[in-house]
């Protein structure tokens, strides 16, 4: 069974005539400036509502369109009278020079004399290309927004900006200069200082640092669902007693998502059989977290760590369990050089393509700065084995 | 005047290949560059990759700009041409549909960006007593309808057995369907979290406890559970009070929510649906308790002048349609390596 709930119908759009605004004038005043015959073709239109173009003005006038086109941007090669006379026919015929649609042509015309496309610039705060690119994630969401940014048409380039430029606004400007249309702000730094400044005249989205200024749409891994599946996987492997140890930014910086994906993965089990969340600061120095960290796996019987960097295998050491004989480890974001980590890889190159994706998205219909939508896209990750999680007999 | 002349040449060598250019290049007519490019099934799968070789050859690239002006101009004409956008669901018929409100306001909004985008919406209605997935395959198939949205399903249609390959899809919700199709849906874990600290806003000694249906829940993949939980385990030393789940023909005025009220001293309460709260005071004073104050999470749709969440439904099937013309625009067919939700904001409303 299928039923049509709706033909596509005309809409109004802000800054363009409504349709019932564009209806043909009454014959009298169209016969003032054109002959009979022509402007009946003008008269007769179709059912819709079509709005007036240059061209039907320019008929009704008996001029070229071009004139039309010099006189109302009020050109002084076109004579004053002249100029009146089209003024009030446009406006007689409902024709308004549409703000959209002139930037539009105008931009058009302008990549194309240049040969260059609008671009869209993924933002990125580290010092040097060289310790850009060897930050695997960074390497994977420049990749993955590229891919997606020739797909919809835009160039993605990299911006570095720290040192360099001291102030948003310096920034905004050189982006600007250069025909920029988009920004991802790619997992800043959260005491950027550069992303201070008005970005309303970007379609913008951001990587990671969501608590980082701009508001503007947001695109992460999935933390809760990385937690769920590094539970479920622990299970399967006969892990009983799964821990979590998490740094207290990441659980802020992620509005707890890595508690969520716990609590959820736990809510089966009585209270009293869950391993409390081990926490820690930044501040914190290593040795001193090793050895809460070796109190907390021997208190609870911990049998399997879940722990969001690679780092924890150093802490465990320091603590003197051996892994994987004493307790195993499951890394919540492992990196892919790391084959002998067990764990979740994070799908980095696909939450690139997705802010790429959200850009464009603001640009076609037109939703720049605040008036664009909040959202939260969120990337789901993929297992790996490996010899730090082996599973218990 | 030769200056000029190699003017006009580099001018020459930076203009953009166009789709023409393509066709030229491929020996073939432009409407078929324009079908290959947008990989359309009407067109051969050899002729298709022979014209996206010529387009990666010559550096052909569709211009967004030009996009943005044709979108521009579909905003303001009716579409000629059709682009049909697919919406399916699952309810008995569409009255059956719209009863729940949140569903009338998807659709509001479905129908609104569609409109404005140029798509023709065509609705479909798939169960065991509507159309199988796999006749609606066949049909989107036949019609060359290559968008699609997946409306919120209930949790007994666990699939729908589509070619996805070919489709430029996003789902709204139903996060229980076994395919890797992008998810849209309202934040609802940080509308739990939100309300759970309203609540708490008025009076720190309050004591919330959440009420939903267990296969809405299970249909949002426990994102409502997951937000109360977290709110709770926030707040130190709060004893934890377990969600209740209400089975699908229980009512809450049942023995397992009069045990679950008398446990745990609920006296504030997050309610799934805003329809329960009358009959739940009841159930309360029947217990020789008080419920003090309720906030409702919006999971069917809002009640005028309710307190609660606002899940903002319309821009949800708004979104949803968006996502699919910006796939549509970049070729992204087919389900996704990794699986992507994106969740839309909520707003809060004091009400009475």
């Amino acid at each position: 069974m299928s039923e049509r709930l709706e033909d596509a119908a005309p809409t109004a759009i802000p800054g363009g005539a409504a349709p019932s605004e564009i209806l043909a004038p009454p014959p009298s005043a169209v016969s003032a400036f054109a002959p009979a015959s022509e402007a009946g073709s003008v008269v007769s239109m179709s059912n819709r509502p079509k709005p007036a173009t240059l061209k039907d003005v320019a008929r009704r006038a008996g001029v070229h369109f071009t004139t039309v086109s010099l006189a109302l941007r009020g050109h002084p090669r076109i004579p004053l009278t002249t100029r009146e006379r089209l003024v009030r026919l446009a406006s007689e015929m409902g024709y308004t020079r549409d703000p959209v649609l002139m930037a539009l042509t105008e931009r058009r015309l302008r990549a194309r004399a240049s040969g260059r496309r609008p671009f869209v610039a993924l933002l990125s705060n580290h010092p040097t290309r060289e310790s850009f690119d060897s930050t695997e994630h960074m390497r994977f969401f420049l990749a993955g927004a590229r891919e997606q940014a020739e797909a919809s048409g835009y160039e993605c380039e990299l911006v570095l900006a720290a040192g360099s430029n001291p102030n948003g606004a310096a920034l905004i400007r050189e982006l600007t200069r250069r025909d920029c249309v988009g920004v991802i702000f790619a997992a800043l730094n959260p005491d950027y200082p550069l992303v201070r400044g008005d970005w309303s005249a970007f379609s913008t989205a951001k990587i990671d640092a969501r608590h980082t200024e701009p508001d503007v749409p947001f695109v992460s891994n999935d933390q809760l669902q990385v937690v769920r599946l590094a539970c479920d996987r622990a299970a399967e492997l006969g892990y009983r007693r799964p821990g979590l140890e998490i740094g207290v930014i990441d659980e802020q910086g992620t509005q707890h998502r890595f508690t969520s994906g716990w609590l959820l993965a736990q809510r089966n089990r009585e209270t009293e059989a869950r391993v409390p969340i081990f926490k820690h600061e930044l501040a914190e120095k290593a040795e001193s977290t090793a050895q809460r960290l070796g109190e907390w796996v021997r208190t609870n019987q911990v049998d399997v760590v879940l722990g969001n960097s690679p780092f924890t295998l150093e802490l465990l050491r320091m603590a003197g369990l051996r892994v994987p004989r004493e307790v195993g480890f499951i890394c919540l974001c492992r990196p892919s050089a790391e084959v002998r980590i067990a764990g979740v890889a994070q799908d980095h190159r696909l939450v690139g393509a997705k802010a790429m994706e959200l850009v464009a998205m603001g640009l076609r219909i037109g939703a720049r700065g605040a008036a664009a939508l909040r959202s939260d896209s969120y990337v789901a990750g993929r297992w790996h084995d490996g010899a730090t999680a082996p599973g218990r007999p | 005047m030769s200056a000029a002349k190699s003017s006009s040449v580099a001018a020459r060598s930076v203009r953009a290949p166009t789709m023409k250019d393509v066709a030229r290049e491929a020996g073939v007519h432009q409407s078929t560059v324009s079908l290959a490019l947008r990989n359309q099934p009407g067109i051969p799968v050899a002729t298709r990759e022979r014209v996206r070789a010529a387009a990666d050859r010559i550096g052909y690239r569709p211009d967004p700009a030009l996009d943005a002006f044709n979108f521009h101009r579909l905003a303001h004409q009716p579409a000629r041409s059709s682009r049909a956008l697919a919406f399916v669901a699952d309810a008995k018929s569409w009255d059956e549909f719209s009863r729940r409100p949140a569903n009338a306001e998807i659709l509001r909004g479905v129908r609104h960006a569609a409109a404005a985008s140029g798509f023709v919406l065509e609705s479909f209605l798939v169960g065991s007593s509507q159309l199988s997935s796999k006749r609606l395959d066949q049909i989107l198939r036949a019609r060359n309808t290559s968008c699609l949205i997946v409306g919120p399903l209930a949790l007994e249609t666990r699939g729908l057995s589509l070619d996805w390959t070919g489709l430029c899809a996003v789902r709204i919700e139903s996060f229980h369907l076994q395919t890797q199709i992008d998810i849209v849906a309202p934040d609802h874990r940080g509308a739990a979290r939100r309300a759970f600290e309203e609540l708490r806003r008025g009076d720190r000694q309050r004591r919330v406890g959440l009420i939903v249906r267990e296969d809405e829940d299970l249909r949002l993949d426990g994102a409502v559970m997951s937000g109360f939980l977290t709110a709770q385990a926030c707040v130190p030393d709060l004893p934890e009070i377990p969600p209740y789940l209400l089975g699908t023909r229980e009512s809450v005025a049942g023995a397992g929510v009069r045990r679950w009220l008398r446990t745990h001293g609920v006296n504030a309460m997050l309610l799934g649906e805003s329809r329960w709260r009358r009959e739940l005071t009841e159930t309360a004073k029947e217990e020789g308790l008080s419920l003090e104050a309720f906030a409702s999470l919006d999971l069917a749709g809002a009640e005028a002048g309710e307190t609660g969440i606002d899940l903002q439904y319309f821009r949800l099937g708004e979104f949803a349609v968006e996502s699919v013309a910006i796939r549509r625009q970049a070729n992204r067919r087919g389900e996704s390596v990794s699986q992507t939700a994106t969740v839309l904001p909520f707003s809060w409303k004091p009400g009475r």
